[in-house]
């Protein structure tokens, strides 16, 4: 697995060496060809595909690295138009810091050393701090690279004072290893516990500390936004996974505050996108909406809710990362993203709307697509915690439909606003794009085998 | 042998399917009258064989765990029944639309849509596995707000079709929750394992009949179906009463040996059938709009199935989705093809003497309407009477039973009305309108259906006859309740057209405002509901938590906080050696003291 790694180095500095005209499509078609060794790491009749050194991959870990390593060349292949008027030197270091945080993130998505695990985690802040603060929109950047800053640290700190507390009882931080040393039922357990997933927690984010995720996502550059909603967040939900196995259901108490904050923060979410004005915003809260039942799901501790999470995090990487893109595409013709004056696309731009539909349809979980799976697996497994939430999951499925129809509906239906001039016609790149999302959207939804 | 015909209706779905992709509408129109004819030899097979159902094509799709999820079909009576009527009424629908749509310049797509629409539904009604199940109901809810919202520039669409995906999903609450209880108790997610289970479980009934009344947009979740009629009116005519909004019963139908186990579930599956029927009936009495008018007895009639499925008797309630059929999508049509005559103009007080303009429309009117008001011998009689029957001699509520019959005398009243205000009368439309029936892809259609409407009901009593001992000695006036109430019910539709369109002068309408303003319901709660959610999102969570609290006490509070202690710390910082020679003296004596008191 260390020539995943070293791909990603080798990636870095053939863009940084490049000659400046091919130095995009040698970071698109060099991401693209580290799908190739990546897609060899797939076994999947065994539970631990691979070890190598400080690294194992399991099937959780190869979901997400594939997934990862997918989104760096859409990435860049989204973020070409944008950057065209920058000088060459910055569209290099962007390009650099876009392999660099994937690499970041492949490695993170590896480590079987919970510590390398960590530094990997941390590493990704430096690059999407970039992307957020350097090629954001507006001036509101600042702002929110520094609350995406703090709010990360600030959680993951305590995970480094558990990680190393861990590591000075049980002498090793391999992931394979059940946490020794602490007795259970101590009640000092739930406060570790809650050290080691409040990083993640405020990563996926949880309902209440998902302050930093709508301005990081509205402000951040394309690029940046969809690797944010694309696998960003899923290294909460992973990391969340594989402390939950560690802990086992040890500090399920806390859990339960988690999940029932989770409940609730599904609603609420669903009540905010209702009300939502701004394209990328409204696909940012709905991330949140999204991701409350992936906390559901691994905080109930069992082999189906962390399935269900699983399949819900590849299934809202591909698509909310379509959905960004596409919002994108207008905003670059439009110059907007408020909703009220991007309506009636599908006259101007028939074809892209066809985009729009399946991705809207997929972030409802309209059935068969694999996001309606994860739901009902992880709605399962929340139903066997309390009777009673099903009734927040399906109100919350309710407005999951609700504002993702009444995005579409704003967006590509009624009439197009007077005014708009030379709007030119969507390139091949940005139907490849959409093309790229959900091709492997649909796929698996005739082999989901694949994730479990 | 029979198993091999059973094939044939995974065959016909499939050739729908591969002909979605055909450049020409006509094709895919071909494709389905073959499929339906394809499927009348498989319902034909069936009844001969006497074989009761059959399974089939078993795709194990995925794993979990002891889980398997595979799909399946399921072929019985039902299946089949449903495949041909579904099939035979889409292709006239798609013929209609031809008519219909002509001008319009996406029509090949429009086609598309009901195809695929169709898919799903028959998807849905074949399903053997809960996620067949699912993608099918799903399917149909999508392909109708994508049919509803058409004419995509108009924002009264685009309303409608969000209205429809909303209490869809309301009511898909009901449909997870269900899902949610039988992918945990039974082993495979099937109709045989649930069956076989043979367990009575209040989640997932409530669960159910949930999903029905969101689906069959029964009382308190109908609002979309009137509404939706801002679609074409193909889309009204196959969606919004012949297949999509049936769905619901079938549902019904399907869960029916789990419902009927309790007697307070299937009490309470009768009087929500019984409220909507009635209330539909009443407000379908006073509506101007002519779509409107048979959308409410849609409703109205979606209500009788559900009694009918409350009472016990779901394979009278499945004849009538086949009777309701044939005859809904015409009378549909029939008002498609006045309004294209009239120019858009569907308002019932604008038309009149058709009779002469329009014979053969007209008189599809007048046979759509009298089977639907259940006149012997047509198709609705031989599902509606028996229907009235088994309520007549149930031994439910006989509160609930009386506003059964008074619903079906409203059939006749607003059945009437429409004839009277659409076909009889004197001609009030304006002059100089391009009232044409000179289309094949109108009258074709209109015709076939009509025969439909005639003969179906003697032809599907035959083999869909109710598994229960019918009760052979009835009173007399039991066993005629239903036709008396019709005429009574025809008799005084005389005196509300007198009252409403005929007599001189003023009268005094407030009174009818309940029936024309449809309950009032919409008006309350479409203000209540969206104020609550939308009040929720932006002003509680929203304003006050993510803006206020949140942001003002983590963010904003810490950094205002440190703000506050720097300008403190920095007033120590004044750049005079006195004053830290003091604070260092100060600290000094301090740690001296400290150290000498310990």
């Amino acid at each position: 697995m260390y020539h995943l790694v070293l791909g990603y180095v080798g990636l870095v500095m053939s863009v940084w060496v490049c000659d400046s005209k091919v130095m995009w499509r040698v970071g698109q078609i060099g991401g693209l060809l580290l799908v190739v060794p990546a897609l060899g790491l797939m076994n999947l009749n065994l539970f631990i595909s691979g070890v190598s050194g400080a690294m194992t991959s399991d099937f959780m870990s190869v979901a997400l690295t594939v997934l990862s390593i997918w989104l760096l060349p859409l990435m860049l292949v989204a973020s070409q138009q944008h950057m065209v008027n920058e000088a060459k030197f910055y569209q290099r270091v962007f390009i650099g810091c876009q392999v660099f945080l994937t690499g970041g993130l492949v490695l993170a998505f590896l480590a079987s050393d919970l510590l390398l695990f960590y530094i990997a985690f941390e590493s990704t802040l430096l690059p999407t701090l970039m992307l957020i603060t350097r090629w954001g929109a507006q001036k509101e950047r600042y702002q929110a690279g520094t609350y995406f800053m703090f709010f990360t640290m600030v959680g993951s700190l305590p995970l480094l004072v558990c990680l190393l507390g861990q590591y000075q009882l049980s002498g090793s931080l391999a992931l394979d290893l059940m946490f020794v040393g602490v007795s259970k039922g101590e009640y000092i357990i739930n406060f570790w516990w809650l050290g080691c997933v409040v990083a993640f927690l405020v990563k996926l984010p949880l309902y209440g500390t998902h302050l930093w995720l709508p301005k990081a996502h509205v402000e951040a550059p394309i690029a940046g936004s969809m690797v944010l909603a694309g696998v960003l967040l899923k290294l909460g939900g992973y990391g969340m996974i594989r402390v939950s196995y560690l802990w086992g259901s040890s500090a399920l108490v806390s859990g339960e505050v988690i999940l029932a904050l989770a409940l609730w923060g599904m609603i609420s979410m669903g009540a905010i996108c209702l009300r939502q004005t701004d394209l990328k915003s409204l696909i940012a809260y709905s991330s949140v909406g999204h991701m409350a039942l992936v906390v559901g799901g691994v905080m109930t501790g069992t082999a189906w809710g962390y399935n269900g999470a699983m399949i819900l995090m590849i299934a809202h990487g591909l698509v909310s990362s379509c959905l960004f893109s596409l919002a994108n595409s207008w905003y670059e013709r439009g110059h907007t993203r408020n909703l009220i004056g991007s309506r009636g696309l599908i006259m101007l731009f028939p074809l892209i709307g066809f985009s729009w539909l399946i991705s809207s349809l997929m972030n409802l979980a309209l059935p068969p697509a694999i996001n309606l799976f994860g739901e009902l697996v992880a709605m399962v497994a929340v139903y066997n915690w309390s009777v009673y939430s099903v009734a927040f999951m399906s109100l919350g499925a309710v407005l999951t439909a609700g504002y993702s129809l009444y995005m579409y509906g704003m967006s590509q239906w009624g009439n197009v606003m007077k005014g708009y001039k030379n709007l030119y016609i969507i390139t091949s790149r940005e139907y490849l794009l959409g093309l790229l999302h959900l091709m492997p959207a649909i796929y698996l939804i005739f082999y989901l085998g694949l994730m479990f | 042998m029979v198993g091999m015909c059973g094939m044939l209706g995974l065959v016909s779905l499939l050739i729908m399917g591969i002909f979605l992709f055909d450049k020409t509408k006509e094709n895919l129109a071909q494709a389905i009258k073959y499929s339906g004819f394809m499927n009348l030899l498989l319902l034909t097979l069936m009844v001969v064989s006497e074989e009761n159902e059959m399974l089939l094509m078993k795709w194990e799709w995925v794993k979990l765990g002891g889980y398997s999820l595979s799909i399946s079909f399921r072929y019985d009576m039902y299946t089949c029944s449903f495949f041909v009527v579904a099939l035979y009424v889409t292709w006239n629908i798609l013929i209609f639309s031809f008519y219909y749509m002509s001008t319009d310049p996406r029509v090949d797509l429009f086609c598309k849509y009901l195809g695929l629409f169709l898919i799903a539904m028959l998807l849905l009604v074949s399903a053997e596995g809960f996620f067949q199940l699912l993608i099918g109901w799903e399917g149909v809810g999508i392909m109708s707000y994508l049919l509803i919202s058409w004419w995509y520039a108009r924002s009264d669409a685009n309303t409608a079709a969000l209205q429809a995906i909303f209490y869809n999903r309301i009511g898909d609450i009901g449909l997870v929750i269900m899902l949610v209880w039988s992918l945990m108790n039974t082993s495979d997610w099937t109709f045989t394992s649930l069956y076989a289970l043979d367990m009575f479980n209040v989640f997932l009934v409530v669960g159910v009949v949930l999903a029905a009344m969101g689906k069959s947009a029964q009382l308190g979740l109908h609002p979309w179906l009137p509404a939706a009629m801002e679609g074409p009116t193909p889309v009204s005519s196959l969606l919004h009463s012949s297949t999509m909004v049936v769905a619901g019963v079938f549902l019904l139908i399907r869960f029916s040996p789990i419902i009927l186990m309790n007697s307070y579930a299937q009490a309470g599956v009768f009087l929500l059938g019984t409220m909507t029927t009635l209330f539909s009936a009443i407000c379908a009495l006073a509506q101007n709009d002519m779509k409107k008018v048979v959308a409410y007895s849609t409703a109205s009639q979606l209500g009788l199935m559900v009694t009918a499925v409350g009472v016990g008797v779901p394979q009278l309630a499945f004849l009538h989705i086949c009777m309701h059929a044939f005859f809904k999508a015409m009378l549909f049509m029939c008002s498609g093809g006045y309004i294209h005559g009239l120019q858009n103009e569907q308002d019932i007080r604008k038309m009149g003497g058709f009779l002469f303009a329009t014979p053969i429309t007209s008189s599809c009117l007048f046979i759509g309407s009298a089977a639907l008001m259940g006149t012997p011998f047509l198709a609705g009689f031989f599902s509606k009477d028996p229907i009235i029957e088994a309520i007549n001699i149930s031994n439910m509520n006989s509160w609930a039973i009386g506003l059964v019959l008074v619903a079906t005398s409203f059939t006749a009243v607003y059945s009437f009305r429409l004839m009277f205000m659409g076909v009889g009368s004197a001609s009030r439309m304006f002059t100089l309108q391009p009232m044409n029936e000179e289309y094949n892809n109108l009258v074709g259609p209109l015709q076939r259906l009509c025969y439909g409407s005639i003969v179906a009901g003697v032809v599907f009593i035959y083999f869909l006859i109710p598994y229960q001992v019918s009760i052979l000695s009835l009173p007399f006036t039991l066993k005629l309740a239903a036709i008396m109430v019709t005429a009574v019910g025809g008799l005084v539709s005389w005196d509300v057209v007198k009252l409403l369109h005929t007599s001189e002068g003023t009268v005094n309408v407030n009174y009818l405002s309940f029936e024309a303003q449809v309950g009032f319901y919409s008006h309350i709660m479409h203000k209540i509901m969206p104020k609550v959610w939308m009040t929720l999102g932006e002003n509680y969570q929203m304003q006050m938590i993510d803006r206020g609290w949140a942001e003002l006490t983590l963010p904003q509070g810490f950094g205002q906080n440190y703000k506050l202690l720097a300008d403190n710390i920095n007033q120590t910082q004044t750049a005079l050696v006195k004053m830290y020679i003091a604070i260092m003296m100060l600290i000094l004596m301090m740690m001296l003291m400290l150290i000498a008191l310990s």
